[in-house]
């Protein structure tokens, strides 16, 4: 049982404050193993149904409809246009376009909200970018649909790019919507904690890729077909993208054979092959399979983690705790199991920490039964310890006693006399 | 330096003091948050209630009960 009173209270000279603010605190918290405490679990536990449908209702649900909307839209009316006589028509075109306008701003608004709230830190967070870059992408996409002239060639193509990148940005914030979801979070969480583990691998692989098209760009110089396909115009990328697609099993050795078939060539091959496609890439396979290990280990932590930080993120649309409406509660029980099955074991903490609470139950259960045997023989030493007392006194007595008693020769001597006496009449002299 | 009689409640006093604890977290801040809850004897007397297999941890939500008010004030 525990008393909540210090989420309500006062704080910097503020009175209202509750579990709004303590979500905000559990976002910013910069370690992740508080997620796993029993105290965090359960008040995360207690506020997340009420923050969840609100923040489902209020947000989850607008974006869904934004992000069909956005998508479709750009798809459709942005890549081609609408002529200028039709942009204030009652069109299916006409509504979307204010759905599309007024659900960016509305989103906005979080952003903005949060980006007061967290200061310079919002800054230093590259999904914020990403953020602002979709909302002025769709305003602008938007605003061009109906200003440029559909007939207008160069313009369109440039518009078709900014709709790919919109659209792609839609994507990806739908995939920082599945962290509210405890099934999908963790696998959103995966892959970003992915990414961010083979950042330094990635730089050795773009070197290693680099290495090998050189090569080949000086083995191509005085061949009239070149050793790699033209992609991009220029002749170094061309020879890095030939690099890249190689590594990932893509070979054109066609050239090869042309213009004498130069052994250096073949070499260069077999090393782009041996070193970029096993090496390199089985690499990165075992950094993946590391990350995924590390991440499962605290896969309900993980999650929980997720849903704090996008909860934080709209946490303004839910309705403070009040007394009227019977949410603002002063106690929270929270009841675990005395013993669990081996089917029902936790899944918080992950096996390291399973195991580390296993030795310490069982090095405590060692402790209590060393302590139990060390009374017990601690007992027995005191008890011998009495008795070798005892015995000592004894001893002590009775060589007390001895000392009372003749010495054998005056004894020896009174012996002699009494027989001497009695056999001669003459007492012994000694001799 | 917690033991069953006291909480956390007894060493923080509002959001800003447990943000700190958030923020300087240590071996012994997770043992705090590990044990923070109050037992009580009448925590103690609860022995049945409904319970999802596979469970390992329930919370009871506002105005809500596990055990009875007669068992409670007994």
């Amino acid at each position: 049982m525990l008393e909540i009173d210090f989420i309500f209270a006062n704080q910097e000279g503020h009175s209202k404050v509750g579990f709004r603010e303590l979500i905000i605190a559990l976002s910013k918290a910069p370690h992740e193993s508080l997620f796993a405490t029993e105290l965090i679990i359960v008040l995360v536990e207690h506020f997340w149904d009420r923050y969840f449908k609100a923040i489902f209702f209020r947000c989850f649900i607008p974006f869904i409809i934004y992000f069909l909307l956005t998508i479709f839209y750009m798809s459709k009316f942005a890549v081609e246009g609408i002529a200028a006589d039709a942009v204030w028509d009652l069109t299916f075109e006409f509504f979307a376009r204010w759905i599309v306008v007024a659900l960016t701003c509305y989103f906005a608004y979080f952003e903005v909200y949060v980006c007061f709230r967290d200061g310079l830190s919002y800054f230093t967070d590259i999904f914020n970018y990403l953020e602002w870059s979709s909302f002025f992408l769709n305003l602008y996409l938007v605003y061009s649909t109906c200003s440029v002239d559909p007939e207008e060639e160069g313009d369109r193509t440039t518009i078709r790019g900014l709709c790919a990148f919109a659209v792609v940005l839609m994507w990806l914030k739908a995939f920082y919507w599945m962290r509210i979801f405890t099934p999908t979070s963790f696998y959103v969480r995966l892959i970003v904690e992915t990414l961010y583990d083979i950042r330094y691998f990635l730089i050795l692989f773009v070197f290693i890729l680099m290495t090998f098209a050189n090569a080949l760009l000086i083995l191509s110089e005085t061949r009239d077909d070149p050793l790699y396909t033209n992609y991009f115009s220029i002749a170094f990328i061309n020879a890095v993208m030939n690099q890249y697609m190689l590594s990932l099993g893509e070979f054109d050795t066609e050239n090869f054979k042309l213009d004498g078939a130069d052994p250096l060539v073949w070499m260069v091959f077999i090393g782009t092959t041996f070193i970029t496609q096993i090496t390199f890439l089985n690499m990165l396979i075992a950094i993946m399979g590391d990350t995924f290990d590390r991440v499962s280990e605290v896969k309900e932590q993980s999650a929980l983690v997720e849903k704090v930080r996008i909860l934080a993120d709209y946490v303004v649309v839910v309705k403070r705790e009040s007394i009227e409406r019977g949410d603002l509660s002063r106690f929270i029980v929270a009841i675990t199991p005395k013993a669990l099955g081996k089917d029902e074991a936790g899944t918080w903490e992950g096996t390291v920490t399973q195991l580390k609470k296993c030795i310490d139950t069982s090095m405590a259960q060692m402790k209590q039964q060393l302590n139990k045997r060390v009374g017990s023989v601690q007992g027995e030493v005191a008890a011998v310890n009495a008795r070798l007392g005892s015995l000592d006194d004894k001893l002590n007595e009775l060589h007390g006693s001895q000392q009372r008693l003749p010495s054998m020769e005056k004894i020896e001597r009174s012996m002699r006399n009494i027989l001497g006496e009695a056999l001669n009449g003459v007492p012994y002299d000694g001799n | 330096m917690l033991c069953g009689e006291n909480s956390v409640n007894n060493f923080v006093d509002n959001l800003g003091d447990i943000s700190i604890l958030f923020t300087s977290m240590s071996p012994a801040i997770v043992e705090f948050f590990q044990n923070g809850f109050n037992v009580t004897r009448f925590t103690k007397s609860i022995k049945n209630l409904d319970w999802k297999l596979g469970s390992t941890l329930s919370v009871i939500g506002t105005r809500t009960s596990a055990i009875s008010e007669k068992d409670a004030n007994f």
